[in-house]
């Protein structure tokens, strides 16, 4: 006992601590300066800018929430700022009812071809984001191959300008983006509930439904809510999509911060607009990490 | 083990006043009467076209509120087996019978059949009480009910007190206790265990299988038990069936099963066994190489195997007034705790024997023997006899 009691003193005396200490600093170092460098800083500069005062392109540096004032004051900004998060809300939404039983069928019905499948799936990633927006102006364009087709078969005599340039088209688009985001975070998480489980709950008496909501499901929530939020951030701060396919009616918060940063050159009033977006996005993913937690272990 | 100690009798008198043989004769009587809860009608399963089948024109009964094995090596079709009944599986050919009614087509939440899960599979999510409980509310039964009947379950398998935890927070032996709780909870007409004490380490293995045996007998569940451990089969079952490459080999009594096995398979596979590959000698004897070995009875086949049980040997002067009696040089002797295993030589045949206590040392020789009632004959129904023997 005496031994074993110093052996203990030895290892958690202060020597040791300290040593122990500076070993994990260590290993965490590289991480720390990466978080620091990359994403505080720059974070914390746009806080800063949007503080400042833009006069005529230079910038005073006169602390004072001037921006944020004339942002909430202005009836055009409310109104995007309104349909920014609905539009996000919407993508995300549907890419989360279209990913999320897909992956259930991929994983369960693919047997053996489920990973082709799963990869199928997100080839679209390996495609510039920029490539696979503009496909759809390709698709829904004035002389696009949906307009083209309508036309070979009479539905229409004249092409329609009505599929591009509006919020639903920003929607589908950006549906179409979250799609394998969300996809493959259900994926993984499906593809860990093992399929004993299903077959115990179905000997249990309950039909393949009730196994989906009472087991397959709570153990797979949390996971589909990440997927619906990084869905969200995504579409929530994008400004590609709505510059390319949104027109006038499908503008978002993120078209405004470029043209403030850009043409406009006010960039307190462009970070105080970046700082709304980030906040919201982060309010956002804090009221939705509640749906996230899950106590259970699958072995 | 009783039809060891009990008189040989064949006049009828006699029967009906033996209270052993009474006994079982009622027994046989009554599982004559006693349904039939599970019956596999020529079931044959192939997993993928051209591949072995799994399991080859099986049939099968099991009797209610009997303990009932399914034991044999991996892949031997056991759980494959026990899968169909369960509903997992579909067979290929065959069908499935539950309670009379033909259920082949029928998925698993539509039988009133449990299992138990090799690895317990039980609800990561839920606590002890809730994974218990949901057989219950898959069914309907009204909450009030339920809590009752869980807190009377989790009784009967020691696990009060732990409702509210999770599984993770739960031992294997516990967990698996919870497992059984909830396959017993809806009372179903026939309980499915896959090898449940596979996970388990040797003395939590032992306790649960009185735990399993005692709850068969209060319950009065018919249970069938897939196994790879022919001692679990032999000290829980009423009868078994031993499977080897997706066919049974032998279905009879544990007793049976042990003393006269009716391939070489059986008897190698339950048990320790000296398997002797023999040719019919003059009356009454067998032939093993050099050895001569004196049968209880004729055989009506040239060549056959004998099986002699470790056992059944003796060793030393006692050896000396049995019938087959032979002086073997010892090969090798492995210490095993309770008693020590013999290899011996007996004219270039390879045999194993028991004793208690120290005997002849390495290379010395020694007397062996065993009665003719020991010797025997296991029927051959493929294999061995096809293919030369010399």
């Amino acid at each position: 006992m005496a031994a074993v009691a110093t052996r203990v003193a030895e290892q958690t005396s202060f020597g040791s601590r300290v040593r122990t200490v500076a070993v994990r600093t260590a290993l965490v170092f590289p991480a720390l300066v990466w978080v620091v460098v990359l994403v505080l800083v720059p974070n914390i500069f746009l806080l800063l800018y949007s503080l400042w005062q833009n006069d005529l392109g230079t910038i005073l540096h006169h602390w004072n929430v001037e921006n944020y004032r004339t942002l909430f004051g202005s009836q055009v900004f409310q109104v995007l700022l309104r349909r920014t998060f609905l539009i996000a809300l919407a993508s995300a939404g549907i890419a989360t009812l279209i990913a999320y039983p897909l992956a259930f069928l991929v994983v369960r019905r693919f047997g053996r071809f489920k990973t082709m499948a799963a990869l199928l799936i997100l080839v679209p990633l390996w495609v510039s984001y920029l490539m696979r927006v503009f496909a759809w102006r390709i698709i829904l364009g004035e002389s696009g191959v949906l307009n083209n087709f309508l036309k070979s078969i009479g539905l229409i005599n004249k092409p329609s300008s009505a599929f591009l340039y509006s919020t639903t088209t920003v929607i589908m688009t950006l549906t179409y983006v979250a799609i394998p985001y969300v996809f493959l975070v259900s994926y993984t998480a499906l593809e860990r509930v093992p399929a004993h489980l299903y077959e115990a709950s179905g000997d249990c008496g309950a039909s393949p439904w009730r196994t989906f909501w009472s087991v397959v499901w709570p153990l797979t929530r949390p996971a589909v809510v990440v997927g619906f939020a990084i869905g969200f951030v995504l579409a929530f701060g994008d400004y590609v999509t709505p510059s390319l396919v949104g027109g006038l009616s499908g503008t978002m918060l993120g078209s405004i911060v470029l043209q403030q940063f850009g043409t406009a050159n006010d960039w307190p009033l462009g970070a105080a607009i970046a700082m709304t977006i980030l906040a919201t996005g982060l309010l956002f993913l804090a009221v939705v990490s509640f749906f996230t937690r899950l106590e259970a272990q699958i072995e | 083990m009783k039809r060891e100690t009990e008189p040989k009798v064949d006049d009828v008198a006699a029967l009906a006043a033996s209270p052993f043989r009474a006994e079982e004769v009622l027994a046989d009587a009554r599982r004559d009467t006693q349904q039939t809860v599970v019956e596999l009608v020529s079931v044959t399963k192939v997993y993928s076209d051209g591949a072995d089948p799994a399991v080859s024109d099986l049939d099968l009964s099991v009797h209610e509120g009997e303990f009932f094995s399914l034991l044999g090596p991996s892949g031997s079709g056991k759980t494959t087996t026990l899968r169909m009944i369960a509903g997992f599986e579909r067979p290929t050919v065959g069908r499935v019978k539950l309670g009379g009614s033909d259920v082949t087509t029928r998925p698993p939440y539509k039988r009133d059949v449990s299992t138990v899960f090799q690895n317990y599979a039980l609800f990561p999510h839920m606590k002890v009480k809730d994974n218990v409980a949901y057989p219950l509310k898959m069914r309907g039964v009204p909450r009030k009910e339920v809590r009752l009947r869980v807190n009377e379950v989790l009784e009967r398998v020691a696990m009060n007190g732990f409702e509210s935890r999770l599984p993770h927070q739960l031992s294997g032996g516990q967990r698996q206790r919870v497992a059984l709780a909830r396959a017993l909870i809806s009372r179903p007409k026939i309980l499915l265990l896959d090898e449940p004490l596979g996970a388990l380490d040797l003395k939590l293995r032992e306790s649960m299988l009185l735990v399993l045996k005692h709850l068969q007998r209060d319950v009065g569940i018919t249970f069938l038990y897939v196994t790879h451990d022919q001692s679990e089969a032999l000290a829980m079952s009423d009868r078994l069936a031993v499977m080897n490459q997706g066919r049974i080999e032998q279905l009879a009594t544990p007793t049976v099963v042990y003393e006269s096995p009716a391939t070489s398979f059986v008897a190698g596979f339950i048990g320790k066994t000296n398997l002797l590959e023999c040719v019919r000698g003059s009356a009454r004897t067998a032939r093993a190489g050099g050895l001569v070995i004196r049968l209880p009875a004729d055989v009506a086949r040239e060549r056959f195997t004998l099986s002699v049980r470790p056992e059944a040997i003796t060793l030393g002067e006692a050896s000396r007034s049995l019938e087959n009696h032979y002086a073997a040089t010892v090969v090798d002797v492995l210490f095993l705790g309770h008693e020590r295993e013999l290899i011996l030589e007996v004219s270039a045949q390879r045999m194993t024997a028991r004793a208690t206590g120290p005997t002849a040392g390495v290379g010395e020789m020694i007397e062996i023997g065993w009665p003719c009632a020991a010797s025997i004959v296991v029927e051959e129904t493929g294999t061995w006899q096809q293919s030369p023997l010399e």
